[in-house]
């Protein structure tokens, strides 16, 4: 545990995106996450899984050049994680900080990532800092942290995730400067998979339509389509020469459904594009 | 003159004198005075006659007495003008004799006698008459009845064979009649027909034959005589005695019978000859010993049915009748009177033999297994065999039953199911796979007849795998969910499968063959399939049934130029029709449209699926390989279509064409090659089409007789009956937004630029934003353009642009489906189409409220030691709530305790433990329970009462435990209508208004449980419990309108499975004793549990849970 707490990862300097990712906007939102920025609004990235919610905060990140806290959210966990506690030092206590702790100290992006996967606590802890207070309470410390002005809080949420039970509550929906995601547009989405894979652009636009084919079987025995972070897999493991059958089938097949009929279903609008 | 005066009183003295021992009072005067005159003509004695008949009838009838006696002087004089007073003493002492028996009959006679002497002397002097009225007072003396029909018959027979034939005829039925009066009478009025035709001889051996038979039944001996002259012309006086001899042995079991067997013999003897007549009544009178209903019924039958069947039918038949009979004497009625109508149908499908071999089959059945599954197989047997007949004629009918009728010796009860399921299967696996199915049942029938029966009806998992190895071809059936999702995929909604002839499309649904064996390797096959599918999608998607004939005007112009004005004004036709009917030869124009609209999209497909477009190659060159050589084709301009078909589609025709054929379809190709462009829609089509009919029209003479079809051509009107038309809807709207838009422009000049630029709606330019904005609120939403149209059609132009954008956030809305409130649409699992039906069900949640709760205090009271064992047995499965976990690796807090000890250790320089921290974790049983109780209207009486008790003590115990439960109700009516009743909530306290709600629950109407589930399910999945349950009461089958079976079944245990698919188990607890066959069907996917009792339910529920839940 200690040792996990001290790796690098709770380091400061390496928060920090130091190389451009890869970014083709859908649309105005980076404009509007900008936007939201400057007017310390805390932003709520909504869409599918692989539809590019990362990948924009990074690259927001790289672009505003603050530093970019990435907590991914499980059930497991609580208010306490975020906000950071006391852990035995040789004869010691010590306080140690959370990430979000760290960034309302230090200013930069907190990143939320599938936010209803965490238990409610951690809406209590990140209320206040979403509307004017600005300001987290640590109870154990008996302080008030103000934010900076570059402090901000972005949290991702799919609405079409699972189960109705990991429903975002109104009232923390409420808080956020939302943006939607959608599946980018065709010629958008060949664009990212040609530029992230290098594979050619007639395979990528094949990948790219054949991914909308199936994506029109969501809520027809799908509960997600194909994600573009998968076209990019495949398409990456197009590039590396696997051969074109196991690429296909371990990305845009098996990650989606176990179901054999539905299997054999994406397998032939597959098969009417590639030879396999 | 003195004389004449003296001699006058003195006859009438002596007349009133006669006739007051007849009159109680004075005798009339006048009545002397006219009985006077005939003093002369008869004398005394014949007005002696006179008065005794009158006396004889006036004891029963004075007013006859008076009235003959008046009438008598007339009388006389009439028979004295032909005869004498001999013959009037000779009527008058007749009807005497006769009047000692009938007054009435004497009163007619005598009335009748003027007429009948008068009738009888046109064949003789009154000599013959004196002697026929002897002869029949003789006759008389033996039989009154006999005597006198002689007598009415007798100028008739004296006229016939004169008066020693009515002598004769007098003998004979004089001595027949002093026992059987009827046999005599019969024989009497058929003697004159008898005599001509056979004879006296022949009379008097019908008359002894009958007078035989008569001693055992008159009735019969009367029929025989009427009978006799039609057998005796056809089966001689032989005949007449055995036909007889037949009769009165049948009569002899049933008197009814062998009448009829006379009545209809000699109808039977013209049709099938005696022979067959005495079989049948050899066979009858056999079946008569045991049942002669049965007997009596197939005699009457007989005539009808001898000549279509042969004996061995009728014994069948008779087999059958006998063993329906033992049981139920309607039902055998009713099979024989329906027998020469089933059979007649039968007999569409084979002969005689085949017959005897269906009701063979039946017999079988009836014996072996049961009566009452003959007679349905056998009413069923002519639609079988229709059905059947459609696979392979009627040889095929044939060998199927005598297949069957092999395994019935095995097993009566597999047979049965074989024959009912052989139409099915045999389109499935031919005759062959057939053959082998039977045969496998007949070994299995040997093991054991359930798993042969369950085998045959294809319910047992063996079936699925014989057949596997035995079917020949690709079955649509068996890729039917995989093309499905596909299609869906590539057209982004749901169309259903169906099954055809060949491929084609209606819009709502895609039409498939049955069964592809084009090639040995299903691979191959399935491809077939699948360019099948995707090219009927195609039609769709790419828009083939967008077809407008005004947006191809110019082409509409030059074809009228070309073949004069307007053409028929065509009504009810799509537009697609009313193109082809500018033509002169429509069939050209059709079947050319047809092909160029598949190369159009096959060209498309092509270019958007490179790889399937390889197999649509394939494929159609496969296709085109079978086609009629080009030779046999009727003209040039048949060749030409069929030419151009083959290049287009396929790309290759290996023959050798004649020169001007191959430069017409390279011109024609070439015209066509603008159809490959992915820009090309339909209305591209239509305009080569028109090029390519002006093309052969000019070079090939002749009529066009269409080529086999290559594909089926366009249905548009039933696609746009069924979804509408994309193009023609999005042209109406656009158009609709122009004429707004123009006529605001008139109305505001001057407003114009403001106009222009403010107003001007985002669809009003382009057409085919509409288009896409239509086909978009198809694909999400499923509305269709052709209710779209109906709505614009209705609407002023000015709304025509907020309905668009209504239209828009329609499919940006999240929840439209469930904007009624409190109902909920459901999917409903089809399985007859292998399909979900979408949106099917509807759930009515309902509160219910007010009402006491004298039921739940009633219970509480009843089982009031129950309920505190329970609850101390809840209680102890409680737990505690939250839980600190001390001495952990990791956690929220420090732990003091640990965390001195460390301390401790580290001064103490041991090694100090490292579990210092403390974790909360939650230990609560986290469940979510609902109830979910059948009340529909089969629940009623005990079943009800003892769910509420059951429910009253789950409650209580829950209370106990605290797992969050709740308790829904449902029932009702249809699919639209499925109510659900809301007891208790999740989320709402267990209170004296829950418990009343559930002491006034009530059974209502019908069981849908599936979206009852569904809908139970979805409140579940809305629980952060980790453990979701449904724990359904029901009493058993699913029944509700249009929804019972294995239908229902099929569905209830579909939501089952799907509850289960997001973690909600599920367990069932039914009522219903004899529900066992069907519940494992129903609750494979979750736990089940049958209360033999259900008085038991209460007693029995909480030790279920308890056992179910820990």
């Amino acid at each position: 545990m200690l040792e996990r707490l001290n790796s690098r990862l709770y380091e400061n300097g390496s928060f920090e995106i130091k190389d451009e990712p890869f970014y083709l906007p859908q649309g105005n939102e980076v404009s509007l996450f900008e936007a939201a920025y400057k007017n310390k609004l805390p932003v709520m990235l909504k869409g599918p899984t692989g539809s590019g919610k990362t990948r924009l905060v990074e690259y927001m990140a790289w672009k505003l050049g603050r530093p970019l806290y990435t907590v991914a959210c499980h059930d497991d966990l609580s208010g306490n994680d975020l906000t950071g506690r006391y852990l035995i030092k040789g004869d010691e206590v010590e306080w140690i900080d959370g990430p979000l702790l760290m960034a309302v100290k230090n200013g930069g992006i907190v990143y939320l990532d599938e936010i209803v996967e965490a238990r409610k606590d951690t809406t209590v802890v990140i209320h206040p800092l979403t509307d004017h207070r600005r300001y987290l309470l640590i109870e154990k410390l008996g302080k008030i942290f103000y934010a900076p002005d570059d402090f901000m809080l972005v949290i991702s949420y799919n609405p079409g995730y699972q189960s109705v039970l990991k429903e975002l509550k109104q009232s923390t929906r409420q808080r956020f400067v939302s943006i939607n995601f959608g599946w980018p547009s065709e010629d958008l989405e060949t664009q990212i998979v040609h530029q992230e894979t290098g594979v050619e652009q007639d395979t990528a636009k094949r990948l790219v339509k054949a991914a909308n084919k199936i994506r029109n079987l969501i809520h027809q025995g799908l509960e997600e389509g194909v994600s573009t972070r998968e076209l990019v897999y495949a398409g990456t493991l197009l590039k590396s020469g696997v051969p074109v059958r196991d690429a296909l089938y371990s990305t845009m097949i098996e990650p989606l459904t176990h179901d054999s009929d539905l299997k054999r279903s994406i397998e032939e609008i597959l098969k009417n594009y590639f030879e396999v | 003159m003195v004389w004449n005066s003296t001699k006058k009183a003195l006859g009438k003295r002596k007349i009133r004198k006669l006739l007051e021992v007849h009159y109680d009072g004075e005798v009339p005067e006048e009545l002397v005075g006219e009985l006077y005159p005939l003093l002369d003509k008869v004398g005394y004695d014949g007005l002696e006659q006179v008065a005794g008949l009158s006396s004889q009838i006036a004891r029963y009838s004075a007013g006859t007495a008076v009235r003959l006696l008046e009438k008598s002087p007339e009388l006389i004089e009439q028979v004295l003008t032909h005869g004498d007073k001999e013959l009037v003493m000779q009527v008058y002492s007749l009807c005497r004799q006769v009047a000692r028996d009938t007054i009435f009959v004497a009163a007619r006679l005598l009335d009748e006698s003027p007429e009948l002497v008068e009738r009888l002397l046109k064949y003789g002097d009154k000599e013959l008459v004196k002697k026929v009225y002897g002869l029949s007072s003789r006759v008389v003396e033996y039989n009154l009845r006999t005597g006198v029909r002689l007598l009415g018959m007798s100028p008739e027979l004296v006229d016939r064979v004169g008066y020693d034939g009515l002598e004769r005829v007098a003998g004979l039925s004089s001595r027949i009649g002093k026992e059987h009066s009827d046999v005599a009478v019969r024989l009497i009025e058929m003697s004159p027909e008898l005599i001509d035709r056979v004879g006296y001889e022949g009379l008097d051996r019908v008359a002894s034959l009958s007078s035989q038979i008569g001693k055992e039944h008159s009735d019969v001996a009367v029929r025989l005589i009427e009978m006799s002259p039609e057998l005796i012309d056809r089966v001689g006086y032989e005949g007449l005695e055995r036909v007889a001899g037949l009769s009165i042995q049948i009569a002899r079991y049933n008197w009814r019978t062998g009448v009829s067997l006379l009545g209809m013999s000699s109808e039977f003897i013209d049709r099938v000859g005696y022979d067959r007549l005495e079989e049948v009544a050899a066979f009858c009178s056999q079946i008569a010993r045991e049942d002669s209903f049965v007997a009596a019924r197939m005699l009457d039958m007989s005539p009808e049915l001898v000549d279509r069947v042969g004996n061995d039918c009728l014994e069948r038949i008779a087999d059958l009748c006998r063993q329906v009979n033992r049981d139920d004497g309607f039902i055998a009625a009713k099979l024989l009177g329906g027998s020469p109508k089933l059979i007649a149908r039968l007999l569409e499908y084979g002969d005689n033999e085949f017959v005897t071999s269906v009701y063979g089959l039946c017999c079988q059945v009836a014996e072996d297994y049961n009566w009452r599954t003959a007679v349905r197989l056998l009413t069923e047997s002519p639609e079988l065999s229709k059905r059947l007949h459609k696979y392979g004629g009627n040889e095929l009918v044939k060998a199927v039953y005598a297949i069957c009728t092999q395994v019935a010796e095995c097993s009566a009860r597999t047979a049965v199911s074989l024959i009912e399921a052989s139409p099915e299967l045999i389109g499935r696996v031919g005759y062959d796979g057939f053959e082998k199915v039977a045969a496998r049942a007949a070994e299995l029938a040997k093991l054991e007849v359930g798993r042969a029966t369950s085998f045959v009806r294809g319910e047992s998992s063996e079936y699925a795998a014989f057949i596997d190895t035995i079917i020949q071809g690709l079955e649509l059936k068996k890729i039917k969910p995989v093309l499905a999702n596909y299609l869906n995929a590539l057209l982004g909604y749901r169309i259903e499968i169906a099954e055809a002839q060949g491929a084609s499309t209606d819009g709502e649904r895609i039409y498939l063959p049955e069964r592809i064996q084009e090639f040995s390797e299903e691979d191959r096959n399935f491809i077939l399939y699948k360019v099948l599918a995707t090219h009927e999608e195609a039609h769709l998607e790419y828009g083939s049934f967008d077809f407008e004939l005004m947006r191809v005007q110019d082409v509409v112009s030059r074809i009228s130029a070309k073949y004069g004005g307007e053409r028929k004004q065509m009504n009810g036709t799509s537009d697609v029709g009313g193109f082809y009917e500018l033509f002169p030869e429509p069939t050209l124009a059709r079947d050319l449209t047809t092909v160029l609209e598949d190369y159009r999209i096959n060209s498309r497909l092509q270019t958007e699926y490179p790889v399937l477009g390889e197999h649509i190659v394939e494929m159609n060159v496969h296709v085109v390989s079978k086609r009629l050589a080009i030779a046999e084709l009727a003209n040039d301009k048949q060749r030409a279509v069929e030419l151009i078909g083959q290049r287009l589609i396929a790309g290759t025709s290996e023959e050798q064409v004649p020169e001007n054929l191959e430069q017409a379809v390279d011109r024609a190709l070439s015209i066509s090659h603008t159809l490959s462009s992915p820009n090309a829609d339909v209305h591209e089509t239509a305009r080569v089409a028109a090029e390519l009919y002006f093309l052969i029209e000019d070079l090939f003479q002749g009529p066009y007789k269409p080529v086999p079809p290559f594909s089926a051509s366009l249905d548009q009107s039933q696609v746009n009956q069924n979804i509408g038309n994309f193009g023609r809807t999005a042209r109406k709207i656009s158009e609709k937004l122009e004429s707004k838009e123009s006529r605001t422009e008139q109305d505001n000049e001057q407003m114009q630029t403001v106009q222009q630029s403010t107003s001007s709606s985002q669809y009003a330019a382009s057409e085919e934003a509409v288009k896409k904005l239509l086909r978009a609120l198809f694909k999400e939403k499923g509305v269709r353009p052709k209710e779209v149209e109906s709505r614009i059609d209705a609407l002023e132009s000015s709304k025509v642009e907020d309905y668009l954008s209504d239209l828009e956030t329609l499919i940006r809305a999240e929840d439209e489906l469930q904007s009624e409130r409190d109902t909920y649409l459901y999917h409903e699992w089809g399985s007859d189409i292998g399909d979900y039906r979408p949106n099917w069900s509807r759930i009515r949640e309902r509160a219910i409220d007010g009402g006491s709760n004298n039921f739940y205090l009633d219970t509480i009271q009843k089982y009031a030691g129950l309920i505190k064992c329970i609850r101390r047995e809840f209680q102890m499965l409680r737990p505690e709530g939250l839980l600190r976990l001390k001495r952990q690796f990791d956690g929220d807090d420090i732990d003091l305790d640990a965390a001195v000890q460390y301390f401790i250790d580290k001064r103490l320089r041991l090694s100090p433990s490292e579990r210092n921290y403390v974790r909360t974790e939650k230990r609560l049983r986290d469940m979510a329970v609902a109830f979910l109780v059948d009340v529909s209207g089969s629940t009623g009486g005990a079943t009800i009462a003892c769910e509420k008790e059951a429910l009253i003590l789950m409650s209580e115990a829950l209370r106990e435990l605290g797992d969050s439960f709740a308790i829904y109700g449902f029932s009702g009516h249809g699919r639209d209508n499925v109510t659900f009743y809301k007891i208790k909530d999740f989320d709402d306290l267990y209170d004296e208004r829950v418990q009343s709600r559930i002491s006034i629950l009530t059974n209502e109407q019908s069981t849908r449980i599936a979206p009852a589930i569904r809908h139970t399910t979805v409140k579940l999945r809305s629980r952060e419990e980790k453990i979701k349950l449904i724990i359904l009461l029901s009493d058993g089958k699913p029944l509700d309108t249009d929804y019972h079976g294995d239908y229902a079944i099929a569905d209830t245990g579909m939501a089952l499975r799907e509850a289960q698919r997001y973690g909600i188990k599920s367990f069932c607890i039914t009522v219903d004793r004899e529900a066992a066959e069907y519940l494992p069907q129903m609750y494979a996917n979750s736990r089940w549990v049958v209360i033999d009792d259900v008085l038991k339910l209460p007693d029995k529920i909480t030790r279920i849970y308890r056992l179910f839940t820990t």
